[in-house]
């Protein structure tokens, strides 16, 4: 198709839709305040509160149980007069009455066997038993236990700058994961009998209370993890003698429970850029073949932490090395069975560095002295300087690859949770996608520096396609409760994960999201932010109005499916004669030919006009294809009008192509296109998602090219998890599916046919 | 009302402590009408389902090693089937499972395909694989036909959905 350019200007008029896909969050956000700011930082009077803990507690291995006894001292640093303090007592949600236990919705068909009918018959008497809580004088104060929380009455309210301290002493039965699951608890070995211990949420901690919900006043449910205030920590826990302990913290007293060879390859240890073993496999497994009656102390102090949690067993092997962070160098630990093993010993602690180093990079500096990863059975959980992983070897030391990557993954996963929410201390119980799903991105990115083109699980945009498409109303906004959320792993992990790496990748381009990200994470180290500090520090630093972004993957359940509806295809008219007649003639010859015409040529010897030259008159005569001197004058007249810029536009050759795009996800998106020329040439045009600010539903785009095309593709790198990519491309081509790909695979050999063939060939 | 077990297996998995919940299953089946088949890619956690397949001891190693071996495709084939089926025109689709494979990132995709189905006006899906396991679970199913795509949201409350046909 020609077409003609007019010098007439075209005034586009905006036609004023509702735009509620690029209205602003106004209503959505909470209101800036001397607390938080409009820009997304701590305000100047930003607060919180302080929570120190001295805790002394005993193991009992041979009946699996916890006592302890801790003072904590709580500093009041708000402006507020607190006539209570509330604590978590996370225990709880294992005490018979519990109303997690009380929400699971049941079917009969959840009793289809008789092991079903005993794991929910199973009685395990859960929960902490608390024997006292008084003033640091003896003193009983007054408490009141709400399931898993307990309201502290102080004689006195606790003004602005005030701090009480008050004693605990409490008790519980350690749970066999085994049996009733959690995130702590006992492992038992059934072949050498004993226990491995990853133990948290062991003792009653300090709610937070801020100024964005006073105190914290959700229950624990079970999904909804944890919201802690600082504080410090000096903790001695009393274990079997021949047991090894790792924990939240610095050992302080490695002379009284490490032997002289383990202190020496700790002090090697602490200078090394590779794992240095503290305790080797035949030291455990010697360790392990008999216990103890005697018992040993380990004192450990943390500073600056918001919780605490140790792993203990006789089983335990120990490795460690060094990581220099800021100038400050880092012991990265490992403590597991020789069941983790050869996975372990290889992998864990260089994992844990890896993580260290990578996260420092996009995030904060690792301001703690250790980092641990514990090695549990089908767990992944996390705290502050430590962590409980999952990944087993089978047991005759042989392993998968999806178990290896499986492993990687989870630990750089709970290792980069020391990031996020451990030093950036959001709101777990309220926000999971604050924690999980930042802590996901880094996670993706960490995976990809340690191997290239590591399996990652989550995190590039096409891997959340499956999970988003389809009927939109049967998935939870990101900005759901935690406990609400239904399909949490995509919820909380996946799709937050995605919605950065789009950002970083598409929207904001990786220098303006790098350095802002960043900048959040500085604002709010060792901070409580909440998703509107987020939210608006990462466009305050960007300079990027995101607004719509956050309503579309954060607020709303829609996906991305962008139709490439049609293509047409103009030229640039030069109004000179001499070529459009050409144009047209060459045209006309590469016409389809009927075949009728085509066998008349051949069959009829003559017509009637070419034997009569009487026949033919003026029309017949004319020779329409050439430019006669009336056409060269006009054209000659229209050059003396056009400027030599003009003339030169007129004869560039231009190709116009109209694209028209339908958003049929209904989340508006970026319009990534990648156009190939007939020369096999390629060019991205890379459109703002602000093209649907005033249609949402359907738009188009003149692109104006040098060359013909040949075809065109949208979203050619998979960057925007558009769900549908059968409509994303001219001419139409339709992607193959996962069983037709399988289908294709199937003829070839496998790896292993091959590896046969290439050692027959060798004999 | 008295109840019967339905079978001994022992599914005994640690609820809530697995950081990495997953939970979630895609199926993606197409209608090829030269051949009258439904050919369909069934994708689910691995570990999830080897959890599974391991307790009820069905296999004793990760499906990684068994992607060969006849036991484990059958003991996948009788899992899936179980939990995963087709109504056309009064008619159940007679799936068998061609093979299985497991990605790094431990995903597995099952393969299988239906012969003689001729589709009529709508199809009755059942996809409620992992559902009785993990009360988290959601399955979905993108059904292609023609080059038309349709998807269906399979939840604890509403294992089955009805696919109009687009003709």
């Amino acid at each position: 198709m020609k077409i003609f350019l007019s010098s007439s200007l075209l005034v586009l008029s905006s036609i004023g839709f509702g735009q509620t896909k690029f209205a602003q969050l106004d209503i959505e956000l909470p209101t800036p305040n001397e607390f938080r700011t409009a820009a997304g930082a701590p305000g100047n009077h930003y607060y919180q509160q302080k929570a120190d803990y001295k805790i002394d507690l005993v193991l009992d291995d041979e009946k699996q149980i916890i006592r302890g006894e801790e003072i904590i001292t709580y500093t009041n640093n708000s402006p507020d007069k607190l006539e209570y303090l509330w604590l978590q007592l996370d225990q709880n949600i294992y005490a018979q009455n519990s109303d997690s236990k009380l929400i699971e919705v049941e079917k009969m068909e959840d009793f289809k066997s008789i092991n079903d009918v005993k794991r929910k018959l199973f009685y395990y008497d859960g929960g902490f038993k608390i024997e006292y809580v008084q003033s640091t004088n003896g003193q009983n104060l007054k408490y009141f236990i709400n399931k898993t929380m307990m309201r502290i009455d102080p004689p006195q309210a606790l003004g602005p700058n005030q701090s009480i301290s008050f004693k605990i002493k409490w008790w519980y039965n350690v749970n066999d994961r085994d049996k009733v699951g959690g995130r702590s608890g006992l492992e038992y070995f059934q072949k050498d009998k004993n226990y491995l211990y990853t133990i948290a949420q062991f003792f009653p901690r300090m709610c937070v209370y801020n100024d964005v919900e006073g105190w914290q006043n959700k229950q624990f449910l079970g999904k909804g993890e944890f919201t802690l205030p600082f504080g410090d920590y000096n903790v001695s826990i009393t274990v079997p003698a021949d047991h090894i302990v790792g924990a939240t913290g610095e050992l302080q007293n490695a002379s009284s429970v490490l032997t002289a060879e383990q202190k020496s390859r700790m002090k090697t240890a602490s200078t090394s850029d590779k794992p240095v073993l503290i305790v080797t496999q035949a030291e455990a497994e010697e360790n392990e073949k008999e216990g103890t009656s005697k018992t040993k102390t380990w004192i450990f102090k943390a500073i600056n932490v918001r919780d605490f949690a140790f792993a203990s067993s006789r089983k335990f092997m120990w490795d460690a090395q060094s990581v220099k962070i800021g100038g400050k160098s880092i012991l990265a630990m490992s403590y597991y069975p020789k069941e983790g093993n050869p996975l372990w010993e290889r992998y864990s602690t260089k994992l844990v560095a890896h993580t260290l180093k990578t996260y420092s990079k996009y995030t904060v500096d690792y301001p703690y002295p250790v980092a641990i990863s514990v090695h549990s059975k089908q767990i992944g959980m996390e705290y502050p300087m430590i962590c409980f992983n999952g990944g087993r070897p089978e047991e005759d030391g042989t392993y998968s690859e999806e178990t290896k990557y499986g492993m990687w993954g989870v630990i750089i996963h709970e290792v980069g949770h020391n990031f996020f929410p451990m030093i950036i201390n959001s709101d777990e119980r309220q926000w999971s996608w604050m924690d999980e799903g930042l802590n996901t991105f880094v996670q993706y990115l960490t995976e990809q520096e340690w191997e290239r083109g590591y399996p990652s699980r989550r995190g590039p945009a096409y891997m959340i396609a499956d999970y988003m498409r389809g009927n939109p109303k049967f998935i939870s906004p990101i900005m759901t409760n935690s406990e609400s959320i239904y399909q949490f792993g995509n919820n909380a992990y996946g799709k937050p994960a995605t919605a950065l790496n789009i950002l970083r990748e598409t929207i904001m381009g990786r220098e303006l999201f790098d350095y802002a990200f960043k900048i959040y994470c500085e604002r709010w180290k060792f901070k409580h932010p909440t998703p509107a500090d987020f939210f608006r520090t990462m466009e305050d630093a960007s300079a990027v109005d995101l607004d719509w972004f956050w309503r579309g993957w954060f607020y709303s359940t829609e996906f991305v499916d962008i139709s490439l509806d049609d293509v047409n295809h103009f030229e640039l008219n030069t109004q000179d004669p001499t070529v459009e007649k050409q144009i047209n003639k060459e045209k006309i010859a590469q016409k389809d030919q009927f075949i009728g015409d085509t066998r008349n040529k051949a069959s009829i010897e003559k017509t009637v006009n070419e034997l009569d030259p009487t026949i033919d008159d003026f029309y017949a005569k004319r020779k329409i294809y050439e430019a006669d001197a009336l056409d060269k004058k006009q054209y000659d007249e229209l050059k003396q009008k056009l400027s030599a810029e003009d003339l030169k536009l007129l004869n560039s050759g231009k190709e116009f192509y109209e694209l028209k795009f339908s958003n049929k996800g209904g989340l508006v998106s970026p319009v990534i296109i990648q156009v190939t020329f007939e020369d096999g040439k390629t060019d991205v045009i890379r459109i703002p998602a602000e093209i649907w600010r005033m249609d949402e539903t359907q738009v188009s785009k003149v692109l104006i090219l040098d060359q013909k095309v040949k075809s065109i593709r949208i979203d050619p790198f998979l960057e925007t998890a558009d769900c549908d990519l059968d409509n994303n491309s001219w001419p139409a081509t339709v992607q193959p599916t996962r069983f037709q790909l399988f289908q294709q695979q199937k003829d070839k050999e496998n790896p292993m046919q091959r590896q046969k063939r290439l050692e027959e060939l060798g004999k | 009302m008295k109840f019967i077990f339905l079978f001994l297996s022992s599914f005994l998995l640690s609820f809530g402590a697995w950081s990495h919940n997953y939970y979630f299953g895609f199926a993606e089946m197409q209608y090829n009408e030269i051949n009258h088949t439904l050919e369909t890619t069934i994708v689910l956690s691995a570990h999830d389902l080897e959890d599974v397949l391991i307790k009820s001891k069905s296999i004793d190693k990760s499906l990684e090693y068994l992607t060969e071996d006849t036991l484990a495709q059958i003991a996948v084939e009788k899992f899936i089937l179980n939990s995963f089926q087709v109504e056309f025109d009064n008619q159940k689709a007679d799936f068998h499972l061609l093979g299985f494979d497991i990605s790094p990132n431990g995903m597995i995709q099952i393969y299988l395909l239906a012969e003689n189905v001729i589709l009529d006006e709508k199809i009755n899906i059942t996809f409620s694989s992992m559902m009785d396991i993990f009360e988290a679970q959601q399955n979905k199913l993108t059904f292609i036909q023609n080059n038309n795509k349709q998807t269906a949201v399979f939840l604890q409350n509403q294992k089955s959905s009805v696919i109009q046909l687009k003709n």
